[in-house]
């Protein structure tokens, strides 16, 4: 199963947490728009603990027990 | 020069007199004001190497030139001085009303010196100051001094110390308004050691501006990109900086258990959603600001502003705390008692190792031992803390003395004696190089690289590579270091760049200045808090970070197995600045800065 963690925002999406069953060749975008949460909403993704830009992240594939955080655009400090 | 009110009130209170004096237009237009104004006037008067709390160490509250007038979030203020804490130039930002009220009154800023012989606090109603007798609030909570002070005055705000600068805790803020802080570095330790309890100030004028048209149009703009932007116009407002609990927990660098750890478990019970959900009454702006990240919170024991995500960590994660409301309410005794939230967590972080190595078995901990994850001991060891009673004593002057003493130095998670906040540096390789060479010691607001680290703003930057890092970090720093002068809150380069800052900050002066001017004179500035602590005696190799983030890889998480890489960054860094191999600017940059 993959983890699906969602954050602030975009929590109306789905809660805090959704799952979804592995298919291969499953990337980041398919779940995303399984969600139907716009790409503009989504800042930041990190998929297994990494992370980059989300023109780069958008379309990694996803691996059977992968865990995908989603944030929308923050910031504090 | 418009934006300035062109006075500065000189206060001594050994000799008990007040002075009125014009303030000099060439070091205003040169330094800016509020931080770089305030450092200028503290090197140029008073010997850096002194003891901060003698009577000749002096401090400086300070405006910039947009403080009090329409411009976005233009209400912040600054206390320059020497920190008590770090032995390095203090210079201590807070925002709510007071800053600009003082500009009301006819002021850039007060230069308050020596000491007075019993308690006092100033009383600042437009062109009449007073120094007053404070017995009657001397003792007092910050909360209850504040509105003893205030009765039902009008357009009138009140800066006070709590008991905590009375008692000369290294970690002492400054309260004003009740729960905003000028909270890091020590400076409510400076007040206290004055006698000087709190200053009144009533005022009803205005700052005069260069293009009144001109300043409409760039506001409007202004406000209209932070409210447009997702970050200032939804994000903060809706969850305030606590937004940042789930986000740096989920890249594995939420510092647990004195840093032990980067993940914390009960990160989403800590969280800024749990807190909006649960807690949150309203938001809490400053003065003239649009964005409103500050919190007023509510539990069944405590109500009033905070808590800040530093604050929910120090408490939090670092001390392996996951009861919300418990942090709640050690924020509320910090304000209260008036000391700084992050260097009290962090200290009592500091201290649960200690206790969990065995070193503090001879403590009575009175009941409330002081171990990871126990909710209780954090309420009750911050107000042992800034009461300086029992085992607080020894945490009051933080938590570099605390682990000094017991002979493990290397478990204070401080650069320079002031505590690391909030990030781990072994997962944000740009934050560590700042957090080194930050000039007040362990800050993450001087060049604040948890935003093209972590959030990708204003572009996405690999956490944990070192290219490029020194570059931004320098120019985060220089910029940082103009917003903090001219008065407004660094928030707003989250919507704003350089460009947008120079024609808000033209039409209020009447300057011509570009981008390219805003960052040499942030450079210019961040070069003489430099200078400043070369003068005081702070040692090149105090430029580091603690030993444990440098040598001992991250255990587990999204950041397992790294270190913070700082020799590989920090001699770009220092050529960037025109630095020496060691940290000291070179002839050839000061002659390029006019210093």
């Amino acid at each position: 199963m993959i983890t699906v963690k969602l954050y602030s925002a975009i929590r109306k999406y789905g809660g805090k947490e959704v799952m979804f069953e592995y298919v291969e060749g499953l990337t980041v975008r398919d779940i995303v728009e399984k969600l139907k949460i716009p790409l503009k909403e989504i800042s930041i993704i990190i998929l297994d603990h990494f992370d980059s830009t989300t023109d780069i992240m958008i379309d990694r594939e996803v691996k059977e027990s992968s865990l995908i955080h989603l944030f929308p655009p923050m910031a504090g400090g | 020069m418009f934006g300035y009110m062109g006075k500065l009130l000189r206060i001594n209170l050994t000799e008990n007199s007040i002075k009125v004096e014009d303030l000099d237009f060439e070091l205003a237009k040169k330094y800016i004001g509020g931080r770089g104004l305030g450092t200028k006037i503290l090197f140029d008067e008073i010997d850096p190497t002194i003891d901060a709390l003698s009577p000749e160490n002096k401090i400086i509250f300070i405006n910039g030139p947009l403080s009090g007038t329409p411009t976005p979030t233009g209400g912040r203020y600054m206390v320059v001085t020497k920190s008590p804490l770090s032995g390095t130039i203090a210079s201590s930002n807070s925002g709510g009303t007071w800053g600009a009220r003082l500009k009301y009154a006819g002021y850039d800023g007060i230069i308050v010196e020596g000491k007075a012989k019993s308690p006092v606090y100033i009383s600042i109603n437009n062109s009449e100051v007073e120094i007053k007798d404070a017995a009657h609030i001397w003792g007092k909570m910050v909360g209850e001094a504040t509105d003893i002070l205030m009765e039902d005055k009008k357009r009138t705000n009140v800066l006070a110390i709590g008991p905590a600068g009375e008692k000369l805790s290294k970690v002492a803020a400054i309260m004003n308004d009740k729960d905003r802080a000028a909270g890091r570095s020590g400076v409510g330790a400076v007040m206290g050691s004055k006698n000087l309890k709190a200053i009144i100030v009533t005022g009803n004028l205005k700052v005069s501006l260069f293009d009144t048209d001109a300043v409409k149009a760039y506001v409007k703009d202004a406000d209209k990109k932070i409210k447009d932007n997702p970050v200032t116009g939804q994000g903060l407002p809706a969850y305030g900086t606590a937004v940042l609990v789930n986000v740096i927990n989920a890249n594995g660098i939420l510092p647990t258990n004195n840093f032990q750890e980067g993940v914390f478990l009960s990160a989403e019970d800590i969280s800024g959603e749990t807190l909006a959900e649960k807690y949150l009454i309203r938001k809490d702006p400053c003065h003239r600001c649009t964005i409103g990240c500050g919190r007023y919170t509510k539990t069944d024991k405590v109500e009033g502003g905070g808590p800040e995500y530093e604050t929910i960590w120090a408490f939090g994660a670092d001390c392996g705390v996951k009861n919300l409301e418990n942090i709640i309410e050690a924020n509320w005794w910090c304000n209260q008692l008036g000391v700084d939230t992050i260097s009290t967590g962090a200290t009592l972080a500091a201290a649960m190792e200690l206790k969990s190595k065995g070193l503090l078995d001879h403590i009575d901990f009175e009941g409330h031992p002081l171990d990871f994850g126990n909710d209780d001991a954090i309420v009750y060891w911050t107000k042992k803390l800034a009461n300086r009673e029992g085992f607080g004593d020894e945490m009051a002057d933080g938590s570099y003395r605390l682990c000094e003493k017991y002979g493990r130095a290397d478990l204070s998670m401080t650069v320079k004696k002031l505590e690391i906040p909030a990030y781990d540096p072994r997962g944000v390789q740009g934050q560590g190089l700042n957090f080194a060479t930050s000039n007040r010691g362990g800050c993450h607001v001087r060049g604040y690289m948890i935003s093209p680290e972590i959030l990708g703003l204003p572009a996405k930057l690999e956490r944990l590579e070192l290219k490029d890092k020194p570059v931004w970090t320098k120019i985060f720093q220089d910029l940082t270091a103009f917003i903090d002068s001219i008065g407004l809150c660094l928030f707003t380069s989250f919507a704003l760049g350089a460009a947008e800052y120079a024609d808000i900050y033209n039409s209020v002066v009447g300057t011509k200045w570009t981008a390219d001017d805003i960052l040499l004179a942030g450079e210019r500035i961040y070069t003489l808090e430099k200078q400043f602590n070369i003068a005081a005696g702070i040692l090149p190799e105090e430029d580091t970070l603690p030993i444990r983030l440098l040598t001992v890889p991250m255990p587990s998480g999204p950041t397992k197995g790294q270190v913070h890489r700082l020799d590989e960054l920090l001699p770009e860094y220092y050529k960037l600045r025109g630095w020496d191999e060691k940290g000291v600017p070179t002839k050839a940059k000061l002659e390029e800065l006019g210093l």
